[in-house]
């Protein structure tokens, strides 16, 4: 009865000071919606690569070459520039994603069959972009490589006519453009469509579902992890309050009515537990509102109560260890942060480096972020996630007992 | 001597203070008494540089503080009523900072701290956190960063606010031994026997307005009553009024249901002759008390309050 | 200013016996900055070392074509993986190349058929990009061996083949190999001589199987285009600036992090030390100290610079230090980087004790401003390169001094550019810093 009065008394101060309760989940709603904002679907849709063109050659070729990003398609995410030599200047102050250069005599040696090579110059400030135009311009070189091969004959003609001082015979030109009809009549089947199509998709089911609003995927994608964030922080400012109770006097004001230890530290431990369970629900109900899809619902609230119990666990048994206030928000918040940052709350495991992956799944982060991606993206359903809810419920049980013994220890000892 | 004139601050309609004006001597402990929220705060304030009074003068030796701020700071020590020090800090850390910015240095700043820390009771726990201290401690630390410096003038706010009686005997003894060392000081508490027992002279303040200045004897007997009555009983306003207002000798300072305050008349027939009027008055009497003339019964007698109200 | 700097060295102690806020200025960046270096050194799936790309492939039709194109992919580095059925997805898949059932069987009637890419979520977009670039590339050169057969089938005979000795094509190379044999079909005799072909391909040519060709004689460089493994167009890069190479993960994660935990001490710890000494009245009584407001308001900013100033050289030392022994790719510039980071802590100082002055609640102050940081963090380019956010996003990003102090240090890491380059960015956040220490001197009101 006395740790449900503790509840309630704890519940009571969160809504009596709602600016300090709302400010618990702005930073990962905020964080959640620059996400969103950033990289949600009408965003990136805007991202302009500006590329600079520096045609030394000016021959058919290069020419052809430089404009064909100025097809309708590209146009709106190709800024093509074309520049002279200050191009290179241009790039030394980072303000292209690339420089193409095309050098003198690139479509004469291209006609005559000898190796060319095509520059591309890269801002070392940017790590996507520049990388972009480099792997279209290797796509570009494959197609004129390739091209090379089958138009051989005719483009050796087309060579030694360019480079003939006089002009080229009807027979000759006819030749050439005869050869060249006949093989494109062939290639017909094969590129005029291609016959094989690449096609790229993410495993997201907002994504290849249509109709949600922007931004909805990324942000159901980055959620699960923010949240646990979010829960964990607020599982420390639930902790909180028995440092602070015991440094204010509180503690020793509390036990002097009819309460034991023991009912008080169940009561905090119960009361940490409920206000990270009901802050998980309330982002949970957040995602909802703005359109992300938790999955199934049976799955969901099993992951948030097994993800509170870890993170309720955790941060009781780290604010039973340590002496002040101020010191269990040292090491609360490295241990936060640390988790967050190798249990993938910031960065999907899956770009982790090789020797970082096996120790995200010592964190409870991990396990929570990725029962709720099963979740969202499979949409797992208890059975499929047992695993993550066995070591989420099972390291907070532990965690929640040791902490709780800890605790016992030092009210016995009078350290509370 | 630190002169104040016509000294006023308002906020909106409240009058914080209103027209005050005042003189302190050289080398006295001068106590301003009133209840909470009287305006004792913001007068200490405005006199020390903090707050800028809407209009008035407030000078120390002929210098303006508000004119010359740095030439009469270096003179100056405010005790303010929260406890303001750096609990990260020790108690030597804290004294060395505010002793570093009144212009002490080197040996003489050592010197110092360690007289300060010494004359507080402090000198064994100086290198201890001031978070680690207790109340008393705290405001005895409070109370030595304003010495330091040894300031020819030191403002007191309220200095001895929550703390136990011996830690409250030992800063008034404090302030006595600054005072007789020569430093004149201006004293703020709501706790009448304070002022009673420390200063040379009193001003009652209420309202924003000093009702009264002067030395304790002064003040009392300026009241013009050798006692004060209080009536408690089962009765309602208009029969105590009508009841006890034609008694001669005696002054009704207030009344109201089941309460009356009245001052007895120094110059009248005297308690036992009035006494047994007021008990036959027919007023259902429960409690009757007599109060000697002091400070408290000053106040009373020019507010028709208590010092607690 | 003597009063300035007693206040500024007496807020630094006090920050300094702080555990909790020595943690954030030393301790979390490090570990941040190592964190996302490691992250950033290479893209999802990709091998820093050897650049290949992870894929994994799930061949639905299993034909010769299908495999064909699989042994085009392996010329594309990719770390090939496999996955035998549908259902059956590895946990560490990171993208799948789905080869439809009808490939081969499209693709030989001449219809079209779609290779589905399928990326999980979250994995690296720069690594899809180049998994995706280097699917197409391998198409392009499977697609013109069917057409190289093709034409073959009908007419051309090479001549180039008499000079090499050689087919001059995997096609050819089946035809001669099955002297007088009707193949079933061109495309299928492409495919059974395919592999067969690439490997005498290969060892003909020693410059085709390093994929890095030398025209040194008129015969290779004849043979190259032909075996269709060697460009004949290749691309060269190099990366603009002084740097002799390109820029490493930390050459991202360092100045990203040293600019965001720079702005979060100054913003979270000055505003909440503003408020902590306002509401305990220390404020009001340094005011009553021989001290002017306006040296109390300048002494507090300072403050917060000279605790920015030893964080920022602390975290610059460090950076140095681990350089003797990491390669850590910092441009060689630590001194100028020093400099543009003391004055990015110089920048924003005034904006710590504003904050403080707009609140009066230590833990609310606080709170708004870790906020205010991540998103000025996110919005200035500390948390991913600017360049892959929308041109909207980019033009509001020049309202932070965040994404100048970035630019700053980009110039200096990624380019290797010197000072006069990067003096206008400075520039910038000198101005920033005027504005906000007006701000500062009018929200602080010591009085």
């Amino acid at each position: 009865m006395a740790a449900l009065i503790i509840v309630v008394r704890d519940l009571k101060r969160m809504v009596r000071n709602p600016v300090r309760t709302a400010l618990l989940f702005a930073l990962p709603l905020m964080l959640a919606g620059i996400f969103a904002l950033v990289f949600g679907r009408g965003a990136t849709e805007e991202i302009t690569i500006r590329v600079l063109v520096y045609d030394e050659d000016q021959g058919l070729i290069s020419r052809l070459l430089g404009g064909a990003g100025a097809s309708p398609d590209m146009d709106r995410r190709l800024d093509l520039v074309p520049v002279g030599a200050e191009g290179f200047e241009i790039m030394e102050r980072g303000e292209a994603s690339a420089l193409i250069h095309f050098p003198a005599g690139f479509t004469q040696s291209y006609l005559d069959g000898e190796p060319v090579v095509i520059p591309i110059v890269k801002n070392p400030a940017e790590r996507f972009l520049p990388q972009v135009v480099e792997e279209g311009g290797r796509i570009g070189a494959e197609v004129l490589s390739q091209g090379s091969r089958v138009f051989r004959t005719e483009l050796a003609t087309i060579g030694s006519m360019t480079t003939n001082s006089t002009f080229p015979s009807d027979l000759a030109v006819g030749s050439v453009a005869s050869g060249v009809n006949h093989k494109l009549e062939s290639l017909e089947r094969w590129v005029f469509p291609p016959v094989i199509n690449l096609e790229t998709t993410t495993v997201t089911p907002e994504i290849t579902n249509e109709g949600e609003g922007g931004g909805t995927s990324i942000l159901g994608f980055f959620l699960p992890g923010l949240s646990m964030m979010g829960i964990l922080f607020l599982a420390q400012s639930a902790t909180r309050d028995i440092l602070h109770d015991r440094e204010s006097g509180l503690v020793k004001h509390l036990l002097t009515a009819p309460v034991s230890p023991a009912d008080y530290i169940f009561g905090k431990c119960l009361s940490v537990l409920v206000v990270s369970t009901l802050g998980f629900f309330f982002l949970v109900v957040f995602g909802i509102a703005v359109g992300v899809d938790w999955g199934p619902a049976a799955t969901t609230v099993a992951l948030v109560l097994a993800a509170s119990l870890a993170a309720s666990g955790a941060l009781i048994l780290i604010s039973s260890l340590v002496g002040t206030e101020r010191q269990a928000d040292a090491l609360s918040t490295i241990v936060i942060m640390v988790w967050c940052l190798i249990g993938g709350a910031f960065v999907p495991i899956s770009q982790f480096p090789d020797f970082l992956r096996p120790l995200a799944k010592t964190t409870p982060v991990f396990w929570a972020v990725d029962g709720f991606q099963e979740a969202m993206q499979q949409g797992a359903d208890i059975a499929a996630v047992s695993t993550n809810l066995l070591v989420l419920g099972g390291a907070g049980v532990i965690f929640l007992v040791l902490g709780a013994a800890a605790l016992r220890r030092r009210m016995a000892g009078g350290l509370i | 001597m630190i002169t104040i004139e016509g000294l006023r601050k308002h906020y909106g309609e409240i009058k914080a203070v209103d027209g005050i004006v005042l003189e302190i001597y050289d080398g006295e402990i001068f106590g301003l008494l009133g209840p909470n929220g009287a305006g004792k705060t913001t007068m200490i304030s405005m006199i020390s540089g903090v707050l800028r009074p809407d209009s008035g003068r407030i000078t120390f030796d002929g210098l303006n503080i508000w004119v010359e701020p740095k030439k009469v700071k270096r003179n100056l020590g405010v005790v303010p009523q929260e406890i303001a020090v750096y609990e990260d800090l020790t108690a030597k850390d804290n004294l060395e900072f505010w002793g570093s910015l009144h212009g002490l240095r080197g040996p003489e700043l050592k010197r110092s701290v360690h007289e300060a820390l010494e004359r507080v009771g402090l000198e064994d726990r100086a290198k201890d956190r001031v978070k680690a201290f207790s109340g008393g401690m705290k405001r005895r630390l409070n109370l030595c960063m304003g010495l330091l410096h040894r300031p020819k003038y030191l403002l007191l706010d309220e200095p001895t606010v929550g703390i136990d009686p011996q830690a409250r005997l030992a800063i008034l003894d404090i302030v006595r031994e600054v005072a007789a060392a020569g430093t004149t000081v201006l004293y703020t508490t709501h706790y009448m026997e304070e002022a009673q027992e420390l200063c040379d002279r009193i001003a009652i303040i209420d309202h924003g307005q000093i009702l009264t200045i002067g030395t304790l004897e002064a003040l009392t007997r300026q009241s013009g009553e050798s006692e004060v009555l209080k009536v408690v009983g089962n009765f309602d306003e208009a029969s105590a009024n009508q009841r006890l207002s034609g008694l001669s000798g005696l002054r009704l300072i207030r009344v109201e249901a089941g309460t009356v305050l009245a001052g007895i008349d120094a110059k009248g027939p005297g308690l036992l002759e009035i006494l047994p009027k007021v008990l036959g008055s027919g007023l259902s009497i429960d409690d009757l008390s007599i109060q000697k003339p002091n400070l408290q019964s000053v106040f009373i007698s020019l507010t028709g309050r208590e010092l607690r109200d | 200013m003597a009063n300035i700097l007693k206040i500024a060295i007496h807020d630094l102690r006090i920050t300094l016996r702080d555990r909790s806020a020595v943690m954030w200025m030393f301790f979390l960046p490090i570990v941040f900055a190592t964190f996302f270096g490691l992250v950033l050194g290479g893209p999802s799936g990709t091998n820093p070392v050897d650049g290949t790309v992870a894929l994994t492939i799930l061949d639905l039709d299993g034909s010769t074509l299908s495999s064909a194109l699989i042994e085009e992919l392996k010329d594309d580095r990719f770390g090939l993986t496999f996955q035998e059925a549908l259902e059956a997805k590895a946990s560490d898949t990171v993208r799948t190349l789905v080869i439809p059932e009808d490939f081969e069987a499209s693709v030989t009637a001449g219809v079209q058929t779609t290779l589905r890419l399928e990326k999980e979520p979250g994995t690296s977009a720069e690594a899809a990009l180049v998994a995706q670039a280097r699917i197409v590339r391998s198409v392009t050169r499977l697609i013109a061996g069917l057409i190289m057969t093709e034409l073959s089938e009908a007419e051309e005979e090479s001549a180039i083949d008499v000079i090499l000795g050689e087919p001059a094509s995997p096609f050819q190379s089946e035809k001669s190999g099955k002297n007088g044999a009707v193949p079933e079909s061109k495309t299928s005799n492409f495919l059974k001589s395919s592999r067969k072909a690439r490997v005498s391909a290969e060892s003909y040519s020693p410059y085709v199987a390093q994929g890095n060709p030398k025209p040194d004689d008129e015969i290779s460089k004849k043979g190259r285009f032909r075996t269709g493994t060697s460009p004949l167009v290749s691309i060269d890069t190099t990366w603009a600036g002084e740097r002799p190479r390109p820029p490493s993960g930390f050459s991202q994660s360092i100045p990203g992090n040293a600019t965001m935990f720079v702005l979060l001490v100054t913003l979270t710890y000055g505003a909440a030390s503003i408020t902590t000494e306002r509401q305990s009245g220390l404020l009001r009584r340094l005011l009553t100290s021989p001290v002017s407001p306006r040296e109390i308001v300048g002494g507090k900013i300072l403050g917060r610079f000279v605790i920015s100033g030893l964080q920022v050289s602390v975290l610059v030392g460090f950076a140095a230090l681990a350089g003797i022994w990491v390669d850590l790719d910092l441009g060689g510039n630590l001194l100028l980087m020093w400099a543009v980071l003391l004055v990015y802590g110089a920048c924003v100082a005034p904006l710590g004790v504003a904050l403080g002055a707009w609140f009066r609640d230590r833990d609310r102050a606080a709170n708004i401003g870790v906020m205010a940081t991540m998103a000025m963090a996110a919005f200035g380019g500390c948390w991913w390169p600017l360049e892959v956010v929308s041109q909207p996003l980019q033009k509001f990003a020049m309202l932070f001094p965040t994404t100048w102090v970035m630019r700053a240090l980009h110039g200096l890491i990624s380019f290797g550019h010197g000072w006069k380059v990067i003096s206008p960015f400075v520039g910038v956040l000198v101005l920033f810093g005027i504005a906000f220490t007006a701000l500062a001197m009018r929200s602080l009101r010591v009085e």
